[in-house]
């Protein structure tokens, strides 16, 4: 299972890379967005730059590169005709797909870097010393997070064939629900319970938290608890979600049809 | 008689769609109208039928793709329904045409994740890929992109795919689709000797030459229903003291064809065109009374070519699941 595992995950990074779109995605569309953020907040004190420019614009190559990838790679299988091979191999279709979101985070994470290294070496942006046992336990988290949430939607496309629909109608309400670039409490009352049930939302705010330099434990508290427990929520109702395609990819028999 | 590894019995399967944007309307389409038969170990099984018969549902049913809707299915003693996970490393599937490869990666790379993704022990997959490729001939071309293949090659790649996990049984959907005649008779041997090596093989396929020099048994099926099962050598029994007259023509026309349709004695009439060439296939029972007829209707000059044939599968098939096509 493990070895299905990583090899999915570095089949996926070899598939994805070898893609334009996705090398656009990944090196080019980074700088526009944190180009994008910096004339946003360009003025404001370093601080809020940091947490909204360069967590902002990274969180939202990483949010393309994963919409891009792991969300719309059951759609691009389907087109290959592997799907149904994949679907039926002997390792689960669950490890398949982690596998696969597993590999294109990498690429988001790269596609973070970039952004970072772009708005530190052209806008000389002022890097936080953050604490590292802080900082990288709460990216830790972030990252599983982001792994869950990537396998719901491919789950849901795993049954869709309007993938390339969704995708695009996903991508932008996610920056804005989730507070990438402004804070969730700006947007209107009846959005905000959509914003708070959504992990990217606690991702973001626990990473702010964690940059700042005096940031504590019980600072963190409130957006790790939530984040963990959402985490926890979508691993939960994931696996029964998961019990649920499968079955359900079996009655409808359209894994091949694109 | 061998052990029986798969056995279908009245199985059914019907797919559900919806049709309309607001006001939507349920359309139900019976793919298996209750089909049954059984294979045995180490038999090469072929499933023949015109398009839409139901032989790709029935692969898929059996390969655990899918759910039937009624009556029931084992594998080597196991339900692929429930058991679908035991099912799986036992069995393994091609499907016809280019696609179900990874074209971005080398025929090797193919090999090695799919020889992962069913549980090939690492010490035994490089040997295992090597001979594989050997296998199908592709050995030259292990590291070069799969993009870069023909499309008889991409086929021979698949074939090594579908016996990564060495199954037990293999299952073909059209796998010759679309080859050229050299690649369709390598594709062939290749069976045949997996075959020899005790690989249960069902198959479906249009080509009847290719069912009748491959298959221990053969079963026809159209719309949905099991029209018979048998072995190829007597299902052509079957059209004892029928004769094929075949017949080249360099012109005719809808008129004079279907007026040799309606020849008394003839049975049934196909015509192939073939550039300038028209060849048709008569079945009669009295070929010396049909003869001298297709010569009153046919001006002589016009006929390049005429002779009189044994039956063949295809004739078997035209007869019992074309038959009303006279």
């Amino acid at each position: 299972m493990m070895r299905a595992f990583m090899h999915t995950a570095k089949v996926q990074m070899g598939l994805s890379i070898a893609r334009p779109m996705f090398k656009f995605v990944i090196v080019v569309n980074p700088l526009f967005l944190a180009t994008l953020a910096f004339f946003i907040y360009g003025g404001s004190s370093p601080e809020r730059v940091f947490q909204y420019v360069v967590l902002g614009s990274g969180f939202m190559a990483l949010w393309s590169s994963i919409v891009y990838s792991s969300a719309s790679e059951v759609q691009r299988e389907r087109f290959y005709g592997t799907l149904e091979l994949l679907f039926v191999a002997p390792v689960s279709f669950a490890a398949i797909l982690i596998g696969k979101i597993v590999g294109n985070m990498i690429w988001g994470l790269i596609s973070m870097v970039i952004a970072f290294l772009y708005l530190v070496l052209f806008f000389r942006i002022e890097v936080p010393a953050v604490q590292p046992m802080l900082f990288f336990g709460s990216f830790a988290l972030v990252l599983i997070a982001i792994s869950v949430f990537s396998f719901f939607l491919a789950l849901a496309f795993t049954l869709s064939r309007q993938t390339n629909a969704l995708m695009n109608f996903i991508e932008y309400p996610i920056y804005l629900v989730c507070g990438f670039l402004f804070p969730i409490t700006i947007l209107p009352d009846w959005v905000k319970p959509i914003s708070y049930l959504l992990p990217p939302t606690w991702a973001i705010e626990l990473l702010r938290r964690a940059t700042d330099e005096n940031a504590t434990w019980s600072q963190l508290a409130l957006p790790f608890s939530f984040l963990l427990g959402l985490v926890l929520v979508y691993i939960g109702f994931g696996y029964v979600c998961y019990r649920a395609v499968e079955h359900k990819a079996r009655i409808n028999g359209k894994l091949g049809v694109y | 008689m061998g052990e029986t590894v798969i056995m279908v019995s009245n199985v059914r399967r019907v797919y559900k769609t919806e049709v309309g944007l607001f006001k939507k309307t349920k359309k139900e389409v019976e793919a298996l109208k209750g089909i049954s038969f059984s294979i045995n170990r180490g038999e090469i099984f072929g499933l023949l039928g015109p398009n839409g018969a139901g032989k790709t549902t029935m692969i898929k049913l059996l390969t655990t793709m899918l759910i039937p809707d009624g009556g029931t299915i084992s594998i080597m003693g196991m339900d692929p329904v429930t058991q679908h996970r035991k099912v799986r490393p036992h069995i393994n599937f091609i499907l016809g045409g280019e696609r179900n490869l990874y074209w971005r990666l080398s025929a090797y790379d193919n090999l090695a994740y799919f020889a992962d993704l069913y549980k090939v022990p690492r010490v035994e997959q490089k040997n295992r890929i090597l001979e594989l490729l050997e296998l199908v001939g592709l050995e030259d071309v292990a590291h070069q992109r799969v993009e870069t293949f023909s499309k008889g090659m991409k086929q021979r790649l698949q074939i090594a795919r579908g016996l990564i996990n060495r199954p037990d049984i293999l299952f073909l959907d059209e796998p010759s689709i679309g080859l050229d005649p050299v690649s369709a008779r390598r594709l062939r041997d290749i069976l045949l000797k997996l075959n020899e090596q005790g690989t249960t093989i069902l198959l479906t396929t249009h080509y009847m030459y290719e069912a009748d020099e491959l298959c221990d048994r053969i079963a026809f099926i159209d719309k949905g229903q099991l029209i018979t099962v048998d072995t190829p050598e007597n299902m052509k029994r079957q059209t004892a003291g029928l004769s094929i007259i075949e017949c080249k023509l360099t012109e005719v026309d809808a008129g004079k064809m279907e007026a040799l349709s309606r020849l008394p004695h003839v049975r049934h009439v196909k015509q192939e065109q073939d550039d300038m060439i028209t060849t048709i296939r008569l079945q009669t029972e009295m070929p010396q009374a049909v003869i001298p007829a297709i010569y009153q209707l046919v001006d002589e000059t016009n006929i390049s070519d005429l002779a009189i044939m044994q039956p063949t599968l295809e004739d078997v098939y035209v007869q019992l699941v074309g038959g009303h096509a006279k």
